[in-house]
């Protein structure tokens, strides 16, 4: 019973915590309560949500992507540059799959030239965004397109824009990869110990670079309607962002050791993370307070899990030590 | 004769940084007759001296097996504080904010050593903490120096026609790279990265090593920190977050591993000075500024590969002599 | 031959599994004991209570006739019990000198004030190579790294490094499981050398033969629980294997 609860506690302590929230702005603003605002904080997620999903199998099989936020900016850039050469439907296409090569090449980086994932991220981050520097001239960019727009701001019904359902489409997708295909199963696998995939015959560095190209392509899309959603596109919107979805990922549950992890755990934690912006700026904090909830619940998340998982095992070494000597 | 040969190969596998280097600056000499002046160096060692300063300190934590994605907070924290400082004591604005980096920098170890958190991630964590509390207090503000101070010397200063933060980047490379060579401490921080289940069977307290290890990135973060502060006059809080890259850039570039125990402290300086380098060349050949940060990119994932290429030949080569041998 | 170290009612569990049930071990001066059993039969956990790695959940350590608690490996080093892992005794990327002396390194004198923080490379450097000389160690250079030498090299080295320690009891975590068999001779020769300077040593090991080669007891660990302490005089590697994996134990069978 004891240990039910436990387990319960863990599983959904990041709902517990966002509960927590709810009921303290309840005495703050009555207002937070607002349909209108919570569809704003799903939608508000939605991008950085879409990247995070792309980001968990890749994270789940033990490797980091840094790079996702320059994807993003550098396939935005791209689509709106196209938008004024070949339509908007060509752009889009474009935009998105040039997350295709982007993550490819951080894979082909990482499973054959073996580079740390860590290391070879970071010098695609800064290329990338390099590139967009490049492109825009160190400028925003728009594409005075208003029809590009409805790619992300197109209402499904009164005030639910459709990049709800896109978030909802990415969350779909990847948890049905991961609980129901060979590739999920191979991202458990390679996270929890490449060596013994490697001798299974597992082709490791092939699965290592469809990940990446999942999420580059992910990314790429969130670039996409990022910069249909304001219909601007510059290099600097991308800087962070790597390290905040990292965040996100690791709150929700998935471990850096690889081989642990759980696609609504990572729902959750960017659901947490885009709440308390929205808590922030109702209770019309210092836009750096924001920054400063979010390091506390990282390190608090990262903190009580060794606690807890250390704490628990003495316990159990106790009890079921009373137990044996009862039986005999 | 052959054994001689065999010397140098492993040499040159081992610290390619400076065949890089060699390579880099013939290279910009021969574009550019400017660069070889003695001017043109020493403006490149001055730009780069807080980045050759933190990089010290950021190699260490790597050696002993750790990260630090901190210490651009922790630049900004301790130059902010060193301006803040500044009109009202000399001794105090050079003395606290390093106390400060040290403590910060005591923070992160006591997580990642003594709790035994994942170093990326608490320092993650670390970097917007420290960076969101910078941010609260001086609510985003420049925060104000004066030019005429005797605290202005330390960024602007001259010694015999060499700018003050030369010496002090120097002095910085020679005490880090003593204490990872000649001391008891050195020792315990390569074995810590290296195998640190080896220092515990030893009797030896290795998350002391580590912690400690933090707290003397501290160190040297914080006394960049005041270097920086010295430059500038005027410190903003977001000072910090331009040097994360070239940190991180230079110690990689310097051979140092991110898995631990490997690393030497004179190739990061030589990695430092390389970035420089490239920077430097990259305005005399009048590079549009718009297309420089490719070339960066370009340049680190090149020598990463160039330099894995090498370390993978090093290993066949050892391989070779022990069967030669035996 | 008087009693060394003994052990008493010990217990480990981690969590829920019990690893360690109820095992009494004694240790002579001078002994060569050759600990075996199947995987996960409760080994390397008994030598890592031993050796101080691990607190046991109940049970005492007795040196020489006195209770030792040993919260780490510093303190059961400290009173002569050092064990060496598999791959884990020494540093790679230091040189042979440096993991000869991890742990006792000696200071550098100046001015006749011993300096604790700085190292006297060039002393050790001495010592150790003509350390290894008396033990007939060969390796190439004091100065080479521990990871660009043989298995065998490796394994030797680290028995040496014991001696430094005056350890009285050295636990060997699978000596000779990744050498080759000329150097599994060599590695054997020292064991007996080790009996020969009075120093008791236990061997964890998968090998009949080794152990019947150097030991002068026998403990057969199963399923966590102790079922043979004999003399290698009085068993055959037959009857030892035949304990190992259970057969003619009735008690054994039943749990």
């Amino acid at each position: 019973m004891n240990k039910a609860l436990g387990k319960a506690f863990l599983e959904y302590k990041l709902l517990l915590v966002m509960g927590g929230i709810v009921i303290l702005m309840f005495f703050f603003d009555f207002t937070f309560f607002n349909p209108i605002n919570l569809i704003n904080i799903i939608s508000h997620v939605s991008i950085n949500g879409i990247l995070a999903m792309g980001m968990t199998l890749l994270m789940i099989s033990r490797s980091f992507d840094m790079s996702i936020g320059s994807i993003m900016v550098l396939s935005g850039t791209i689509t709106v540059m196209l938008v004024r050469v070949i339509g908007i439907p060509g752009a889009i296409l474009v935009g998105v799959l040039s997350g295709i090569l982007m993550g490819w090449l951080n894979g082909i980086l990482v499973a054959k030239f073996k580079i740390n994932s860590f290391i070879a991220t970071l010098g695609t981050m800064v290329i990338f965004q390099g590139m967009a520097f490049s492109l825009t001239n160190m400028k925003p960019i728009s594409s005075r397109n208003p029809n590009f727009q409805i790619f992300a701001t197109y209402e499904l019904f009164e005030g639910v824009p459709i990049v709800i359902l896109y978030f909802l489409i990415a969350i779909f997708i990847v948890w049905f990869i991961s609980r129901f295909t060979r590739l999920g199963k191979n991202a458990y696998d390679i996270g929890g110990n490449m060596d013994a995939c490697r001798m299974m015959g597992i082709n490791v560095d092939y699965y290592s670079i469809v990940f990446f190209i999942i999420s580059g392509v992910f990314a790429s899309f969130g670039g996409v309607l990022l910069s249909s959603k304001i219909d601007a596109a510059s290099a600097v919107f991308g800087e962070n962002v790597g390290l905040q979805i990292i965040a996100g990922i690791v709150i929700g549950g998935v471990s850096l050791a690889g081989g642990v992890g759980k696609v609504m755990g990572v729902v959750q934690g960017i659901i947490l993370l885009g709440l308390l912006e929205n808590v922030t700026m109702y209770l019309g904090l210092f836009g750096y307070f924001q920054l400063l909830f979010r390091a506390l619940i990282l390190l608090g998340v990262v903190i009580f899990d060794i606690v807890y998982v250390n704490v628990n095992s003495k316990m159990l070494e106790k009890t079921n030590f009373r137990k044996m000597k009862e039986i005999g | 004769m052959n054994k001689f040969y065999a010397r140098f190969r492993l040499f040159y596998l081992n610290n390619s940084i400076i065949f890089i280097f060699i390579a880099l600056s013939v290279m910009s000499g021969i574009l550019s007759d400017k660069f070889f002046s003695v001017r043109n160096w020493l403006n490149i060692l001055n730009n780069f001296s807080v980045t050759g300063i933190v990089s010290c300190g950021v190699a260490l934590v790597l050696i002993a097996g750790g990260i630090d994605l901190s210490f651009g907070s922790i630049l900004a924290c301790c130059s902010v504080f060193a301006a803040f400082l500044e009109p009202r004591s000399l001794f105090l604005a050079i003395l606290l904010p390093v106390l400060l980096g040290v403590l910060l920098g005591l923070f992160n170890g006591f997580i990642v050593a003594k709790i035994g958190a994942n170093p990326l991630i608490t320092t993650l964590g670390t970097q917007w903490l420290y960076f969101a509390l910078l941010m609260i207090v001086t609510s985003g503000n420049l925060v104000q120096g004066n030019s005429d101070t005797p605290f202005h010397f330390i960024g602007h200063g001259k010694i015999f026609n060499i700018p003050f933060p030369i010496y002090f980047f120097l002095g910085i490379v020679l005490f880090a790279w003593f204490l990872s060579r000649k001391t008891l401490y050195g020792k315990y921080l390569f074995a810590h990265g290296s195998n640190k289940n080896a220092l515990f069977c030893s009797g030896i307290d290795s998350s002391h090593i580590y912690m400690m290890t933090f707290a003397i990135m501290g160190l040297l973060v914080g006394i960049g920190g005041v270097v920086l502060s010295s430059r500038l006059i005027g410190v903003r809080p977001t000072e910090g977050g331009r040097y994360l890259m070239n940190v991180l850039t230079a110690v990689i570039l310097g051979g140092v591993s991110l898995n631990g125990g490997i690393g030497s402290l004179v190739n990061v300086m030589i990695a430092v000075v390389v970035l420089g380098v490239i920077d430097n060349s990259m305005v005399l050949l009048g590079v549009p500024y718009k297309d420089q940060q490719i070339i960066r990119g370009g340049i680190f994932i090149l020598s990463i590969i160039y330099n894995n290429y090498l370390v993978n030949q090093s290993e066949i080569f050892r391989r070779k002599s022990v069967s030669q041998e035996s | 031959m008087g009693t060394l170290v003994e052990m008493k009612g010990i217990y480990k569990l981690f969590g829920g599994l019990c690893a360690i049930n109820n095992v009494d071990l004694t240790i002579g001066k001078g002994e060569v004991i050759g600990l075996v059993g199947d995987n996960a039969a409760g080994k390397s956990t008994l030598m890592k209570v031993l050796s101080g790695v691990y607190p046991p959940t109940e049970g005492d350590i007795f040196v020489e006739g006195q209770q030792k608690i040993f919260k780490s490996p510093h303190d059961a080093r400290n009173v002569g019990v050092v064990m060496l892992f598999q791959d884990l005794a020494l540093v790679q990327d230091l040189d042979v000198t440096d993991n000869i002396f991890l742990g006792k390194e000696l200071p550098k004198r100046i001015f006749g004030q011993d300096m604790r923080f700085l190292l006297d490379r060039r002393t050790m450097d001495e010592r150790s190579e003509k350390f290894l000389r008396e033990l007939e160690i060969n390796v190439d250079s004091i100065k080479e790294k521990v990871k660009n030498l043989s298995g065998g090299q490796r394994q030797s080295v680290s028995i040496a490094r014991t001696i430094f320690f005056n350890a009285r009891l050295v636990i060997l975590d699978e000596p000779t499981s990744a050498i080759s068999v000329k150097e599994t001779q060599k590695v054997l020769d020292l064991i007996l050398q080790l009996k020969k300077k009075g120093v008791a040593v236990i061997i964890v090991s998968h090998r009949m033969e080794d152990i019947f080669n150097v030991a002068d007891r026998v403990v057969v660990l199963r399923r966590g629980k102790k079922v043979e302490d004999i003399e290698k005089c009085k068993t055959t590697p037959e009857l030892i294997i035949k304990r190992i994996i259970g057969l003619n134990d009735g008690a054994g069978c039943n749990q």
